[in-house]
């Protein structure tokens, strides 16, 4: 009864908190988006490229976030921004580029080579092939690593509090250091809340994103 | 026309070269379809990629309309030449009119033009375009997509076509009637087609001039009743088999071998009329026709004289299947065999009495060409 009364009273800040955490979020992994599906693309023609950046980007994601935050202090501080919203972009973006680097190269090296070859010998240019073939049939792909990406960082991001980041993260480290149960709680279940809810959203995104061609063959139905 | 000479392509692994062609020569005239034929590992699909420039040459010049490979900028030439896979390789994620669309969008044509030309060139390849335009790849079944395949190669309208065993997916039903619309519209198009297969009784349905290939190198490139009737080698002999003569019926035409000045009689007439016109002639037996002028069975002197209770044909013939003259021989014989008789009557294209065909005019025509050679 006292988290309700909490979350009544408290609304118009809960919102704000919950939007702020959308932004760092889904900036950064716009930012990740606009890096990593080009590197995905890039390194699909060279085997070692392709070694090189998958190793690195998993070893970044085994990196514990608030260790990340840890590094990122210094090496940000010079530039005036070692605490706030960019230590936390910076993090999400890192922690996107796997997911997203990866399922880009995965669904691009895994086209069917026939097929290419096919867009090839009608007379395509690369870039064609690219805009015209591999990136549409990609999509799907893409856009699970994108999801993944979303949804992990949600909860990186309320960890990007501790930085002062902002975001619902903020209600989950002040309950903790308040000893306040009612802002603790509120905190973890709109974090979980938001996951779910933007999971789903994305996902009506990617199937809209998705030719019908490719959800039937997906599917399996003729 | 596309000229080959001296085309070599050489694959080198583990320091040791492999000859996928081997100073290969010919001459594919405009207008003509040329298979490339031979067992797995001849070549030959390395040749036809060659001609897109998919396979870099060796060495050696390939001209097409006279002009060299390397004058063309690769990409426009592909454009320019019409291609067709054995996996199909439609483009899933657009509909069949985008994918029938993609080359008169590469070439920059104009909406209304790609589209009337989408709907046009689906009519072509015997699929209804209101039907499947909208359609997805997945949701044809094999032949509707090879048939979507041809489209797209010809969608804008190239002189030249190459298919690399268009019909080798598509189950043996449906491959046999997609290899009668594709000669009927080649009959249309009059393409320079050059086309791979390894199978010798698709060479010989399709082509003009077949190329049989061993091991890079050119055996024979002859026509097809050339190849079966004098093959240039063991090899070829071996290749097209033991029944090559049989493999001839299907080039011949009925009209080409039949027996024009045969005997027919309508079935009005008397069984007396009959017998005295087949001693007059000295034959076995004539054809019964009815009013239209259209075989409808056949009476043989034997019968007739061994006497039968019946004043006129119409009720003392046996009926007769008939053969048209525009059929190949091998139509006729599978109707012979099937009736148990040795001779057929033939019709026109309207469906009257025109000669008939016999096993033997048949032997004596696929004899031809070797008492020519004597």
């Amino acid at each position: 009864m006292d988290i309700l009364t909490y979350i009544v009273e408290n609304f118009s800040t809960l919102l704000d908190l919950t939007i702020q955490h959308i932004v760092i979020v889904f900036s950064s992994v716009f930012i990740a988006i606009l890096t990593g599906v080009p590197l995905g693309i890039i390194i699909c023609s060279s085997r070692i490229a392709s070694r090189i950046v998958l190793g690195a980007a998993t070893v970044l994601l085994t990196i514990p976030s608030i260790a990340l935050f840890g590094v990122l202090i210094p090496i940000l501080s010079p530039i005036g921004h070692g605490i706030g919203t960019v230590p936390a972009v910076v993090a999400v973006v890192l922690y996107s580029l796997l997911p997203i680097v990866r399922n880009t190269y995965v669904a691009i090296s895994g086209l069917d080579s026939a097929l290419m070859e096919a867009a090839r010998g009608i007379g395509l240019r690369p870039w064609q092939r690219l805009f015209w073939i591999e990136l549409p049939m990609a999509v799907p792909m893409i856009m699970a690593g994108v999801r993944i990406a979303v949804v992990s960082n949600i909860g990186v991001a309320a960890v990007a509090a501790y930085v002062g980041a902002g975001g619902l993260g903020r209600l989950i480290s002040r309950g903790i250091a308040q000893s306040d149960p009612r802002q603790l709680i509120t905190g973890a279940v709109a974090i979980a809340l938001l996951a779910v809810l933007i999971d789903l959203v994305l996902l009506q995104v990617q199937r809209l994103l998705t030719s019908p061609g490719l959800r039937r063959r997906a599917g399996g139905a003729s | 026309m596309i000229d080959i000479e001296n085309l070599s392509k050489v694959f080198s692994s583990n320091n040791r070269d492999t000859f996928a062609a081997d100073r290969v020569s010919m001459r594919i005239a405009a207008g003509e379809t040329c298979v490339l034929l031979g067992p797995s590992g001849c070549g030959k699909t390395t040749i036809l990629k060659m001609l897109n420039g998919l396979i870099p040459r060796t060495s050696g010049t390939i001209r097409i309309n006279g002009r060299d490979l390397d004058d063309f900028d690769i990409a426009e030439l592909r454009r320019s030449i019409g291609y067709v896979v054995q996996q199909i390789c439609l483009f899933p994620h657009m509909t069949i009119e985008q994918n029938v669309s993609i080359v008169p969008r590469l070439l920059k044509w104009d909406k209304a033009r790609t589209r009337r030309r989408a709907a046009e060139v689906l009519a072509t390849v015997g699929l209804e375009p209101g039907h499947f335009l909208h359609r997805y790849p997945a949701e044809l079944s094999g032949g509707q997509q090879q048939r979507v395949g041809v489209a797209r190669a010809i969608a804008a309208d190239p002189p030249v076509l190459i298919m690399d065993e268009p019909f080798g997916a598509v189950d043996p039903i449906n491959r046999e009637s997609i290899q009668d619309e594709f000669l009927a519209m080649q009959q249309r198009l009059r393409k320079t087609i050059v086309f791979v297969s390894h199978d010798i009784d698709e060479a010989v349905k399709m082509a003009d001039k077949i190329a049989l290939f061993r091991a890079g190198r050119l055996e024979q490139f002859a026509a097809p009743d050339e190849l079966l009737a004098h093959p240039a080698s063991d090899f070829v002999a071996d290749f097209v088999g033991k029944d090559r003569e049989l493999k001839r019926l299907a080039l011949i035409r009925v009209g080409s071998a039949r027996v024009a000045d045969a005997p027919a009689l309508s079935q009005d007439r008397t069984v007396e009329e009959a017998l005295a016109l087949m001693n007059a002639q000295g034959r076995e037996h004539l054809t019964v026709l009815d009013g239209a002028g259209r075989p409808v069975g056949y009476v043989t002197q034997a019968r007739l004289s061994a006497g039968v209770p019946a004043a006129t044909l119409e009720s003392a013939m046996t009926p007769a299947t008939s053969v048209s003259l525009d059929d190949n021989l091998r139509t006729a014989v599978s109707n012979m065999f099937r009736g148990d008789i040795g001779w057929l009557p033939c019709t026109d294209g309207e469906g009257r009495f025109d000669g008939e065909i016999s096993q033997a005019a048949i032997t004596h025509r696929l004899g031809q060409t070797y008492r020519e050679r004597r």
